[in-house]
């Protein structure tokens, strides 16, 4: 048996999904967020943006990627089982009208203070540009 | 200014003019987004649940024969430089000075974000200076 004496450490993941009318624009994005362009948490939200942007790809991509093929067979299978029957309703209403859907993990290990903070939290926001759906945390 | 106490306890040099709505304005964040609630969450840790320092001093600790020897005694890990600066302030008219236990009520994640990336808490203490209230 090994014991380990020093401090062991935890992280966290949060799987997201993003809607919006075209590319996520990052000045929209901080904007859902919150943060003016004036604001001296600007740059810290902007690396969130990066973080995100990184990290994520449209829903059609990732699922046809190994790693969410091995687990989803659909998006309806992925949104259903990783989020809710509400959020493949969404989903549904954004193919209706042409909108992009977005999807993606953040680790509270990757880098910027923001992103390990909302690793650890769970919300959703939405604007008329974009919805952030970061609900789905496990910590 | 937020100064952490080893005794888990808060002190904080806040702008005798600053308000809630004040505070959040000078952020520039957008009203109840995600951000405007974190900030929000944060500056009621720092102002609710408080005692004012120099009340306390003038009713319970009056042995102490000026603030600065109360500062120095009571919280003897203050360097006697911050307790120049701090007294300083005071003395200006612009803050007042209180004590509370931000680590008990605030949430885990913000204590976090509050503690570790250095740049956080001074962004926070830049909205902390009596200045930016005045008028």
């Amino acid at each position: 048996m090994k014991i380990r004496t020093d401090f062991v450490t935890n992280s966290s993941s949060t799987s997201f999904i993003i809607i919006t009318e075209n590319e996520l624009i990052k000045d929209d994005f901080i904007e859902l967020m919150g943060v003016k362009k004036e604001s001296d948490f600007y740059e810290m939200m902007s690396e969130l943006y990066d973080n995100i942007k990184r990290n994520m790809a449209t829903i059609e991509d990732s699922l046809s990627s190994k790693y969410w093929r091995e687990s989803y067979s659909t998006a309806e299978d992925f949104l259903k089982r990783e989020f809710s029957e509400n959020i493949y309703n969404k989903y549904l209403e954004a193919v209706e009208n042409g909108k992009k859907t977005y999807i993606g993990t953040l680790s509270s290990d990757g880098e910027g203070q923001l992103t390990s903070f909302i690793c650890c939290d769970h919300f959703e926001e939405e604007n008329e540009k974009i919805f952030f759906n970061y609900t789905n945390c496990y910590w | 200014m937020i100064i952490m106490n080893d005794r888990e306890e808060h002190i904080v040099l806040l702008p005798c003019n600053i308000t809630e709505d004040k505070f959040l304005e000078k952020a520039e964040v957008i009203k109840n987004s995600y951000f405007y609630r974190q900030l929000k969450s944060i500056y009621n840790v720092l102002t609710k649940s408080t005692v004012d320092l120099e009340d306390e001093y003038k009713k319970y600790y009056s042995e102490y024969e000026n603030f600065y020897e109360f500062l120095y005694h009571k919280y003897p890990h203050l360097e006697e430089k911050l307790i120049k600066i701090i007294v300083n302030n005071l003395e200006s008219g612009k803050y007042k000075i209180f004590r509370g236990h931000m680590h008990r009520l605030i949430n885990y994640r913000l204590m976090q974000l509050m503690e570790y990336p250095e740049e956080f808490e001074e962004m926070i203490n830049k909205l902390l200076k009596a200045e930016l209230y005045e008028n």
